[in-house]
């Protein structure tokens, strides 16, 4: 399936979890927040936070700043 | 030099640094150490799936740190509890630096949604230490809303123009109940030094490090300012005459 995060396409398994982005960029969690919808999600949710076909998906994670 | 606490945390440091500006991250995290500051500031990005192994956190290596997310790219109050919540996930702290800069000419905040965001953010368990302007009847509403600190400004961000403030910090800092920290503007360590000898309980410092032609030496300058700086005020600075001399040796008594 084909999710959007931070609107570029990014192809994932059926059935994959919000965990599975992290995995599949191969980046660890540190510093990384998620949101679906405007929602953010736990970091205790990831995974189990189960990601739809054409999901829209907002990654952040830490950059310098004063 | 006392101790600064902050929401019951104690900090031996006086000085914020910020990691913005820096030319590597190696400058960065050497800066880090040299200032010898316990609080850094950082700030979040959306990834961009080309460049998702661009790490910063791995180069502030101190555990003893503690993180400032910032809140800055956000226009509202609303946006705002949104990005805390979001940092909050990221980060793994509760700490805030709450800035709300609609107007990215002069980047100053807006008095009202920080306001706003700091009474909401409170209510949600986070420690807001928000940045603000020079204005003392802000301050206080701020502090009354529960923020751990206060950050008013010295003068635009990254202006390096030192205290333009100075005599609306000198109110807030004699009326304030939270700790002060001079943020943004601050360009010079002397200029530190002045918001220290006034009473000031930390300083902010990111630009005037970042961009100095060597930042480690310069961080390592805005440290000493601090400490000497927070010594001249609990140390008690002499009182200024009207303008004429007081001598210090004896006028009389040696030549007859």
């Amino acid at each position: 399936m084909k999710i959007k995060v931070n609107g570029e396409e990014l192809e994932l398994q059926d059935g994959a979890v919000l965990a599975d982005v992290c995995t599949t960029l191969g980046i660890e969690g540190k510093g990384v927040a998620f949101a679906i919808d405007s929602d953010v999600i736990p970091r205790d949710e990831w995974a189990s936070t189960k990601l739809v076909d054409g999901a829209d998906v907002m990654m952040i994670r830490a950059a310098c700043g004063g | 030099m006392s101790k600064l606490i902050i929401a019951g945390r104690e900090f031996n440091s006086r000085l914020f640094l910020g990691t913005g500006k820096f030319s590597s991250n190696d400058l960065m995290k050497e800066s880090i150490i040299a200032s010898e500051t316990e609080m850094v500031t950082v700030a979040m990005k959306r990834i961009s799936l080309g460049d998702a192994n661009d790490d910063m956190l791995k180069h502030i290596v101190d555990k003893n740190i503690q993180l400032l997310p910032n809140t800055s790219g956000v226009r509202d109050a609303k946006e705002a509890v949104f990005a805390a919540k979001m940092s909050r996930e990221a980060f793994g702290t509760n700490w805030l630096k709450l800035e709300i800069h609609p107007d990215p000419r002069y980047l100053l905040p807006d008095s009202i949604e920080t306001l706003k965001a700091t009474e909401e953010l409170v209510k949600l368990g986070f420690v807001v230490l928000p940045y603000c302007q020079a204005d003392p009847v802000l301050c206080k509403r701020l502090e009354e809303a529960g923020a751990a600190t206060v950050m008013p400004l010295a003068a635009p961000i990254g202006s390096n123009k030192g205290l333009r403030t100075e005599d609306f910090l000198k109110i807030i800092i004699e009326q304030s109940n939270v700790p002060v920290v001079v943020d943004a503007g601050i360009g010079a360590p002397s200029h530190a030094a002045a918001a220290m000898e006034l009473g000031a309980d930390a300083c902010l410092v990111n630009t005037a490090v970042a961009v100095a032609g060597d930042p480690v030496r310069m961080a390592k300058a805005f440290r000493d300012a601090v400490i000497c700086g927070r010594e001249a005020y609990e140390a008690g600075l002499g009182a200024v005459t009207a303008g004429e001399a007081v001598a210090s040796s004896p006028l009389t008594s040696f030549l007859g």
